[in-house]
């Protein structure tokens, strides 16, 4: 996170934005230890595609059409998401982040989308923690490596 | 002098008619109401108590979010902040409307704080509270819980439902 203050305690953060399916998503730019080109003959070992790992039904690999490799470290451990470059880098105070409604939380937060911000161009974005995503039951289990 | 006490019989019984007028009138004032707030659904009216209504919202823009249960289209912004989305068909097993057309009822119940997408709201009305009878002995258990009564409305029978009782059938397994 980047740990920036404006006018008090408040934290900055930097937000990719990028589009899976019909829906955006965001993820803080601190969270990345690298972004890099999808190289389909490259082992894929850790590597999992983004709307698969998240539940989002009716998309296709084949309607990712810009796919780069959005890549976390956790010690030693390193998970590579698949999904659209980023179309944008907006800055936001914390504050402007909404949490999510507490019927939707319970199923949300599992699969790493943890707040959502609502902005003018975009509609409503869905914040996705990619430590929480790997983390996530799916990916621990091994199902995330892609063939 | 019958006439005098003919008159004298005459206001007393206009007197106790007056008193009983009034009674009736402090008990009808005193007869708790309760707001209702009556909507269409699949032809059928429900209803939800008004003070568990919020606001009631034209469908713009709901916006999915994975994983959650079938009968949760996704979310809404209302004046900036974010609202969950329940179908009431779905989670009434009602099959899906013929237009896209319908309304947001943004109603709380428990904790719980959610839109809750209906055909159209019909009338919001006053109903005395012991016009509202309980559920149905036969409905079965899982309806039960978000099944509060039923009324009667210009001849129409109308289900009062339990907002908390319906968001938690919404995430039911």
């Amino acid at each position: 996170m980047n740990r920036a203050e404006t006018g008090g305690s408040i934290e900055r953060l930097r937000l990719l934005v990028f589009s899976a399916g019909s829906l955006r998503f965001a993820a803080d730019a601190d969270q990345l230890a690298q972004l890099r080109e999808y190289d389909p003959s490259a082992n894929q070992c850790g590597t999992c595609w983004f709307h698969e790992a998240v539940g989002l039904d009716g998309v296709d690999r084949e309607a990712v059409v810009r796919p780069e490799v959005y890549v976390v470290r956790q010690g030693a451990q390193e998970y590579g998401f698949i999904t659209n470059a980023p179309e944008d880098l907006i800055e936001r105070d914390a504050g402007s982040l909404r949490p999510l409604p507490s019927l939707v939380e319970p199923f949300s937060l599992v699969r790493g989308i943890w707040a959502a911000l609502p902005v003018e161009r975009y509609g409503i974005i869905l914040l996705v923690d990619f430590f929480r995503l790997a983390a996530s039951p799916g990916l621990r289990s091994g199902q995330g490596d892609t063939p | 002098m019958p006439h005098q006490h003919d008159s004298m019989k005459s206001d007393r019984i206009l007197s106790e008619l007056k008193l009983l007028r009034e009674s009736r009138t402090i008990t009808d004032v005193d007869e708790p109401m309760v707001t209702v707030v009556l909507f269409s659904l699949d032809g059928e009216l429900y209803a939800f108590p008004g003070a568990n209504v919020l606001e009631i919202l034209p469908v713009e823009g709901i916006s999915p979010i994975p994983g959650t249960p079938e009968c949760i289209p996704g979310l809404i912004t209302v004046r900036g902040d974010i609202e969950s989305v329940i179908d009431l068909r779905r989670v009434l097993d009602l099959p899906p409307p013929a237009d896209a057309q319908g309304q947001i009822l943004l109603a709380t119940g428990g904790e719980v704080r959610s839109g809750v997408l209906i055909d159209g709201v019909e009338d919001v009305v006053d109903v005395l509270r012991t016009s509202i009878l309980p559920p149905p002995r036969n409905l079965d258990r899982q309806t039960r819980e978000f099944v509060a009564g039923g009324l009667e409305r210009d001849g129409r029978s109308v289900t009062l439902l339990d907002p908390a009782g319906v968001f938690a059938r919404a995430v039911a397994p």
